[in-house]
């Protein structure tokens, strides 16, 4: 009965938007009968090593333990001819992709004039959104520089705001030696880089504006420090430093350890001058025949962040960050490679010191009350396997405030100059997210996939995500729950 | 229903349905290849082979994979069950064994990678499923291993021998006086499907391609590698003449420094001139 009620409930949230969408997996599924293939990632390794995108990947991005030992080696093969000097001069160690894409944005208790375009009173609505769009592009630039000197240089270009005004940024630069003194153990990494995440977000395998991150990387709870929120974005963002990292022949036993200027990967060193740590191990071993092998690893972050600036005529002058107050990350991980199915489940213990919780400078007392900010949360991941061209993807994730910042009942300014009364649960969040992810064919030259998703994320007593950083005023305290749907076309080549 | 309620229903129908389908339990059974006590599963082999062998290799196993075009050397083509790296005579199956180890192992210097990272049992499993391609492991089996004495000192007598053999067998022919492999034959050599083949340049390679001991050196040159013009040398040298031949090839590994080579340049550094050059006499 409660199933037929979630049924009911489900075909009334999806609405007559849906069923075009519906239509359309109806019909990839069935051309997907009818024509079976055998079973790329990045087409630049593909086309160097000849490998189809499933050697290195259970379903793109997401790795498979040889594309870990391939990525763990500097991006080789380690069969003496991972030294440019044995391509031919035409290749070029470059691929591009881009997702041209439909989606339905939809957000609830969004705060909003309630009559259009007169200011004088606003209600809590639902705001949705609906049409064709571009999610960006980017160059994915790597491969060997020598033998055991290996690079990764990713500028990606993305809309900047509505007027179609585009940005570039690099996620990543950087240069690694690889086993040192002859050793896997010893590789060293300097520049612009992803951290070793148990599971990297950059590999998830969903898209869409709900589901395609791991709230957990990026939490901050409601009244931090804004530009933590805006610009750190927690474990996930790519940070500019060095990483020290070391693996068994297979792989199995890995580890990292990563120091980065507390700069949120932002370049110029616009913040302060301390730094961060970040240190990850990890271990697998094999179930049985047909159980594949699990992965456990635990991991932790250190970090610090600037309260307060060095100003001129009150505006902070850039670099001069001081008063710097520390915020933690700590968790473990249990992953799971069968044959057929991955299954991910991290969890994180994240801590926020008082002053940064509440964005109090720490040349001011703190206000009575004020404490550290305390938060546990993590997901919850499978990923089917049909064939290595087709994968069908759930995750649950939640997270869930222990201690909040700043005392029960108090209102606390949002960067934005909003304000949130606090309760227990203000900024607690569950995210559910279901997807396809279909590749027509695989070659060793490019990679096409299809992906529908579904993704909706719920956050309590605010009236907007906590990642977009972006908070609407609350003043009605309401649950906000926002939801994607998405049909994006993957190509890279 | 409130909401919690409606995602916790949510959760445990996931829950469930992972539940159901992280065992993958086989069912069906195939025994096809025996390694390390271990038993390789040719249906569950294709499944591996459709993930990481096709590229190359191909659906059939033929070697005409879609990369096979740009690849040099060409792939194995399992069809004709012809494998270069085996403990057996020439002319014979490899064991499981040996088809395990090359899977282990890759090929230096070729498109073949290391697949250590797969876990043994899916090695296994993908060698049942090689096994699958040809008629020949229904109709035949595997050779016997050959053995191999335990080794003779590497002293400069030994390789001093190993260096008149070399000359003695004609190994310069193909691999050149220098072992850089240009010897006067090397450029009209091609392999069994008459594509062109590079005999090893032992100044270069750090691996050789079945193997990197010197037990692995000496089962190369007496099983010889099919397929290729390197025949086996099992019924021209005694097995002592054989690890001679193991000493010198070792001091022709310039990029790597190896014992043999540090004896050789010694007694070369204290008897200078005595040597006659190898090649044509």
């Amino acid at each position: 009965m409660r199933l037929l009620a979630f049924t009911r409930w489900s075909a009334r949230r999806i609405s007559h938007a849906a069923v075009p969408l519906l239509l359309v997996l109806l019909i990839m599924f069935l051309t997907l009968i009818l024509t079976p293939q055998p079973a790329s990632a990045n087409p630049a390794f593909a086309r160097k090593y000849g490998m189809p995108c499933s050697g290195c990947h259970v379903a793109w991005p997401l790795l498979n333990n040889f594309g870990q030992v391939f990525r763990d080696n500097g991006y080789q093969m380690m069969n003496d001819r991972d030294s440019p000097i044995w391509r031919d001069g035409s290749y070029w160690p470059i691929a591009m992709y881009g997702i041209p894409e439909w989606h339905r944005e939809s957000s609830s208790n969004q705060i909003v004039d309630t009559t259009p375009g007169d200011g004088s009173a606003q209600s809590a609505k639902r705001v949705s959104s609906t049409g064709f769009d571009f999610s960006g592009v980017a160059w994915w630039m790597s491969g060997t520089l020598n033998k055991n000197i290996s690079f990764l240089l990713l500028p990606t270009i993305f809309t900047l705001n509505a007027n179609n005004t585009w940005s570039i940024t690099f996620e990543s630069a950087w240069v690694r030696f690889d086993n040192l003194l002859g050793s896997s153990w010893l590789n060293l990494k300097m520049g612009k880089h992803e951290l070793d995440l148990p599971v990297s977000e950059k590999r998830s395998l969903s898209f869409s504006n709900y589901g395609g991150l791991y709230y957990v990387y990026h939490f901050f709870p409601v009244g931090s420090n804004p530009t933590m929120i805006a610009d750190l974005q927690g474990l996930n963002s790519n940070q500019l430093g060095v990483e020290l990292m070391g693996h068994s022949a297979n792989s199995y036993t890995r580890y990292a350890v990563s120091v980065m200027s507390s700069n949120a990967g932002s370049f110029g060193n616009p913040y302060g001058d301390t730094a961060d740590v970040y240190a990850h191990f990890q271990q697998a071993w094999n179930v049985g025949h047909d159980l594949g092998y699990m992965k456990a690893s635990a991991f932790a972050y250190f970090g610090e962040w600037p309260t307060y600036f060095q100003s001129l005529n009150g505006a902070p002058i850039a670099g001069t960050g001081t008063g710097n107050k520390g915020w933690t990350a700590s968790g473990a991980s249990l992953l799971w490679f069968t044959p057929k199915v991955v299954w991910s489940n991290v969890f994180v213990h994240g801590t926020e010191n008082a002053f940064l919780a509440n964005n109090v400078p720490a040349n001011t007392p703190l206000p009575a009350g004020d404490r550290t900010a305390i938060w546990n949360g993590g997901f919850t991941e499978g990923d089917y396997m049909y064939t290595p061209q087709l994968a069908f993807i759930g995750r649950y994730e939640a997270v869930r405030m222990q201690q909040q910042g700043a005392p029960l009942g108090s209102v606390v300014t949002n960067g934005n100059g909003t304000l949130t009364t606090i309760a227990a649960n203000t900024g607690n969040l569950d995210a559910l997210t279901f997807g396809i992810r279909w590749y027509p064919f695989m070659t060793t030259r490019v990679g096409f996939a299809i992906n529908p998703e579904y993704s909706v994320v719920r956050s309590r007593g605010v009236t907007n995500s906590l990642f977009a950083g972006t908070y609407s005023s609350s003043f009605n305290n309401a649950d906000a729950t926002s939801s994607s749907i998405f049909l994006g076309l993957n190509f890279e080549f | 229903m409130n909401s919690s309620g409606k995602l916790a229903r949510i959760l445990m129908w996931w829950a469930f349905c992972m539940a159901l389908a992280v065992p993958q339990i086989v069912l069906a059974q195939d025994d096809n290849s025996n390694v390390h006590g271990m038993t390789g599963r040719a249906h569950v082999g294709k499944e591996l082979f459709g993930r990481y062998c096709f590229g190359c290799h191909g659906p059939a196993g033929d070697g005409a994979g879609m990369e096979a075009q740009w690849i040099d050397p060409k792939p194995r083509d399992f069809t004709a069950a012809v494998f270069k790296c085996r403990s057996t005579p020439t002319g014979t199956l490899p064991t499981d064994e040996d088809l395990f180890n090359a899977i282990t192992r890759g090929f230096d210097t070729t498109f073949m990678p290391q697949w250590r990272p797969l876990p043994e049992n899916q090695r296994a499993d993908l060698v049942a499923y090689v096994k699958t391609f040809s008629p020949r492991w229904k109709t035949e089996k595997p050779g016997t291993p050959i053995t191999i004495p335990p080794e003779t000192p590497a002293n400069i007598e030994s390789i001093l021998r190993g260096r008149e053999l070399f000359q003695k067998v004609e190994c310069w022919k193909c691999h050149g006086p220098q072992g850089h492999g240009d010897g006067p034959s090397a450029s009209t050599l091609t392999d069994s499907k008459d594509n062109p083949i590079r005999p090893y340049n032992f100044s270069t390679g750090t691996r050789f391609k079945c193997g990197a001991t010197n037990q692995d050196l000496y089962r190369i040159f007496m099983t010889g590698l099919d397929g290729t013009p390197m025949p086996s040398f099992a019924d021209v040298i005694k097995p002592d003449e054989a690890w001679d031949l193991v000493h010198f090839l070792r001091t022709l590994q310039v990029s790597i420094k190896t014992p043999e080579l540090d004896v050789f340049k010694q007694w070369e550094a204290a008897h200078p001139g005595q040597l006659k050059p190898i090649g044509p006499s």
